[in-house]
């Protein structure tokens, strides 16, 4: 349902500030993030793009928040980064890497 | 991920129901194996094949039986062979060569699951050369056992040909059990190293069995011995024929297949995720291409010798 929600337009959710999920081990690898949850049945390998933007995800940023500041560690052109964010982040809630973000329900 | 080696499919024939067997032991590590059989040379066959640990076997309380398992031949179809263990019959075949697989697999996992309580296990070939202890996980089939074979035949010491057991501290200790070949790898090594000779009182008969070899470096110590770091992970494919190529293998690539090889992740849990992801972190790790075993052997000695350098060919 969130990541439903997170797909509705590239405005909608610019407010919204996602949480990770809490628990959940964090290693790194060689430059890319591995997560692993408690019962090690899922484990995910996030690359240096998706890790930067797991990193922001820490309930103070928004989602327009994430974009610029991806924006800017990578130097890249805003528009391009906010389908790639919107993408990622409905991703991470999809695979239950994020909780859902206060007013998510509202 | 596999949580136990394949058994194979057991074959059907004959229900038997008496047989006139006496019981053998023997120590494996602290586990004590019974061995209920009327085979003659069985017991000392899988004695040969799964050496005790010295210095660790009085560690058993004596009539303690960790696993027992029967295996007898019906007296009157002299070939037809029953296997039973925990009082379930598990197999019943015509065939010596599954037979004797069917009980090496069995035993292994008996061991396997032991030793599972305390350390982390990957299906996986495990040596060490100057110091650095060496992993080649694999699937069944990628070669694990030949390229070990080939190793312990270039004086590497030999520690597993199937199951690495690795501390929480990335060091390896020796899993208790000889080389087991298929016939069309025996042949590869005999011709790679015509001085090897098989181990064991049971030869295959036919394609199916396994032939053993027991690596003149395998470490007896046992029981309370660090054994070396870590320092290697080489993920082998067979390419007959073709150039040996050894290539760097990026980390979150080995440690995916780490995951997928361990044998027990999900006992373990993040316990066991923490050795793994420190294996890859303080490895290098490489492809190994192998057509011929002569030049894999050398190639890894190379690189344990240099280590720290680029991908070598």
């Amino acid at each position: 349902m969130h990541a439903e929600r997170l797909r509705t337009g590239a405005k909608s959710g610019e407010h919204r500030l996602p949480l990770r999920a809490s628990g959940l081990l964090e290693y790194g690898v060689e430059g890319q993030l591995i997560l692993c949850e408690p019962s090690v049945e899922q484990v995910h390998f996030l690359n240096a793009t998706a890790a930067a933007i797991w990193l922001l995800c820490d309930g103070r940023h928004t989602e327009a928040d994430i974009v610029a500041e991806l924006a800017a560690l990578f130097n890249w052109d805003v528009p391009g980064v906010e389908s790639d964010v919107r993408e990622t982040l409905a991703d991470f809630l999809r695979k239950g890497l994020l909780r859902a973000p206060p007013g998510y329900d509202a | 991920m596999p949580s136990s080696l394949a058994l194979g499919t057991p074959p059907s024939p004959p229900d038997i129901s008496v047989a006139d067997w006496r019981e053998e032991e023997f120590a494996v590590l602290n586990l004590r194996i019974a061995l209920r059989t009327n085979e003659p040379g069985l017991a000392d066959h899988l004695r040969t094949i799964f050496p005790g640990q010295e210095g660790v076997v009085a560690t058993v309380p004596p009539g303690r039986q960790d696993y027992v398992v029967s295996c007898v031949r019906n007296q009157a179809h002299q070939r037809a062979y029953q296997v039973a263990t925990g009082g379930r019959v598990v197999l019943r075949t015509w065939d010596r060569d599954a037979l004797a697989t069917y009980l090496e697999r069995s035993i292994c996992n008996a061991i396997a699951e032991h030793l599972g309580h305390r350390y982390v296990l990957i299906h996986a070939a495990a040596l060490a050369h100057g110091g650095c202890g060496i992993l080649f996980p694999g699937a069944s089939g990628a070669g694990k056992s030949l390229t070990a074979a080939a190793l312990a035949a270039n004086g590497f010491q030999y520690f597993s040909d199937e199951v690495a057991v690795v501390t929480d501290d990335g060091r390896l200790r020796p899993f208790p059990k000889v080389i087991s070949l298929k016939a069309d790898g025996w042949r590869k090594l005999a011709e790679a190293f015509p001085f090897v000779a098989p181990a064991g009182g049971w030869l295959p008969s036919g394609e199916g069995g396994l032939y053993h070899l027991d690596p003149s470096h395998r470490l007896r110590s046992g029981g309370r011995w660090a054994g070396p770091p870590v320092r290697f992970i080489i993920v082998p494919s067979r390419r007959a024929g073709a150039s040996t190529i050894l290539e760097p293998l990026p980390k979150p690539a080995a440690l995916t297949l780490l995951l997928e090889q361990s044998l027990n992740l999900r006992q373990l849990g993040t316990r066991a995720m923490g050795v793994l992801v420190r294996l890859v972190k303080e490895s290098e790790c490489f492809t190994l291409a192998a057509g011929s075993l002569r030049e894999a052997g050398s190639l890894v000695a190379r690189l344990t010798q240099l280590r720290g350098g680029p991908g070598l060919r």
